[in-house]
């Protein structure tokens, strides 16, 4: 009885098969949207200025370098974990990912609190921490949104996780551009302004892209859905 | 070559020639794969009667999800991962489904004097007759005749699952039935 109603199935699934594009492979998407990346940040970066002392300023402090080093790998850790949890069988890909995004966020807040707990005078005003938080959000969306659009076509496991992974992701290598136009010396700043970054981000990206993610899968599964009936 | 390679090999294969809209070597693909799924599915869900459920239903998403395979990789981790994923779903549903049901049955289905024929009040026989026939039957069988889901599903020519579906949606349209009843 079972197994005549997977064969009925089988037939019906087969007997209208139309050819389908495999999606394109992940590393060729990763450098693609490193290059958006790279191309809103150049964009942005010239048009807010760019730090003069910028050199010094990363490369001065080592803790200051890692807090960057650890918000970039948060970035492409995030990016690639969500990428790889939108495509069965990356599993592992997934997860090393993830991990090592999660570890690029605990040495970006490790080395944050440190410098600040070293040193906690604050010269900055609040609303420079939320321009910076802005800031970075805003130089993280497009490739969001690439992630979103790749994912959408492909087949996500948990929209949710992707889509906080994603959008944390974004931001966290968004802040790493906004340092770059960011003229605040203190450490107050840099914690509450670009460490804190993938958290103002996941706050406010998730459920948009959860929501425009779950809108492509259900255009994605009319478009399959035309082929099965 | 050893033997699962070959298979591993001319899945593959097929694969990639369903992708090009080779129907002939899609339908292959997928009967062979059938002994496959069963089994990761069994080893999610055990002996759960709802495997052929997911069975079915994993086909169904190999289907939507044909394009998302890459034919430089190994097809197999990407099918177990397709069928885990459909298993776990499964599993998260019907445990949602059964909390429901015993919310249902705890908050809706009042001991109230018998007052008509099979023991029912009539204000419950009113409510179930403008049940659809089809909630109608799941709730009789499971409520009134006192049959497992797997008889009553058999009985009704449908599979459980979808009897527990007919039945959850008859028990809550007999509360909202019951509820306009006495208010």
């Amino acid at each position: 009885m079972s197994d005549e109603r997977a064969e009925q199935l089988i037939d019906r699934l087969s007997r209208d098969l139309v050819p389908v594009r495999p999606l394109p492979q992940l590393r060729v998407v990763v450098g693609l949207l490193g290059v958006v990346w790279l191309a809103v940040t150049i964009v942005g970066v010239r048009s807010l200025g760019a730090r003069p002392d910028l050199a010094e300023a990363w490369l001065g402090s080592g803790g200051v370098a890692a807090v960057f080093v650890g918000l970039a790998l948060a970035g492409a850790g995030g990016t690639i974990a969500a990428l790889a949890m939108s495509v069965p069988g990356r599993e592992t890909l997934a997860r090393v990912a993830f991990w090592i995004g999660g570890a690029g966020m605990a040495i970006a807040a490790g080395c944050g609190t440190l410098l600040f707990w070293r040193s906690p005078l604050a010269a900055s005003p609040w609303t420079a921490d939320l321009a910076c938080l802005v800031e970075a959000i805003g130089f993280g969306v497009l490739p969001a949104i690439g992630v979103v659009l790749f994912a959408g076509r492909a087949a996500p496991f948990r929209p949710l996780v992707l889509a906080l992974a994603a959008a944390a992701a974004a931001a966290a290598i968004g802040s790493v551009a906004a340092q770059a136009a960011c003229p605040m010396p203190d450490f107050r700043h840099l914690l509450m302004g670009h460490v804190l970054a993938p958290v103002a981000g996941a706050f406010l990206l998730t459920l948009p892209l959860v929501f425009a993610l779950r809108r492509l899968q259900e255009r994605q599964a009319r478009g399959q859905g035309a082929n099965r009936s | 070559m050893s033997g699962q390679d070959e298979r591993a090999e001319r899945w593959r294969g097929w694969m990639t020639a369903a992708q090009d809209g080779d129907s002939e070597a899609y339908r292959r693909l997928l009967t062979e794969l059938l002994p496959f799924l069963r089994g990761v599915t069994r080893g999610r869900l055990g002996d759960d009667p709802g495997v052929d459920d997911v069975v079915q239903e994993v086909l169904v998403r190999i289907h939507t999800a044909r394009h998302t395979y890459r034919p430089e990789r190994a097809l197999l981790p990407w099918v177990r991962t397709i069928a885990r994923n459909a298993a776990i779903d499964w599993a998260r549903r019907q445990a949602r489904l059964r909390a429901r049901q015993r919310d249902v049955d705890a908050d809706t289905l009042p001991a109230e004097p018998a007052a008509a024929p099979l023991g029912l009040s009539r204000g419950m026989l009113r409510a179930l007759d403008q049940l659809p026939d089809g909630q109608r039957q799941a709730v009789m069988l499971l409520k009134v005749e006192g049959l497992s889901v797997q008889e009553a599903a058999r009985k009704a020519g449908t599979t459980p699952g979808a009897l527990k579906l007919r039945a959850h949606r008859g028990y809550r349209a007999l509360r909202d039935h019951l509820k306009g009843d006495r208010g």
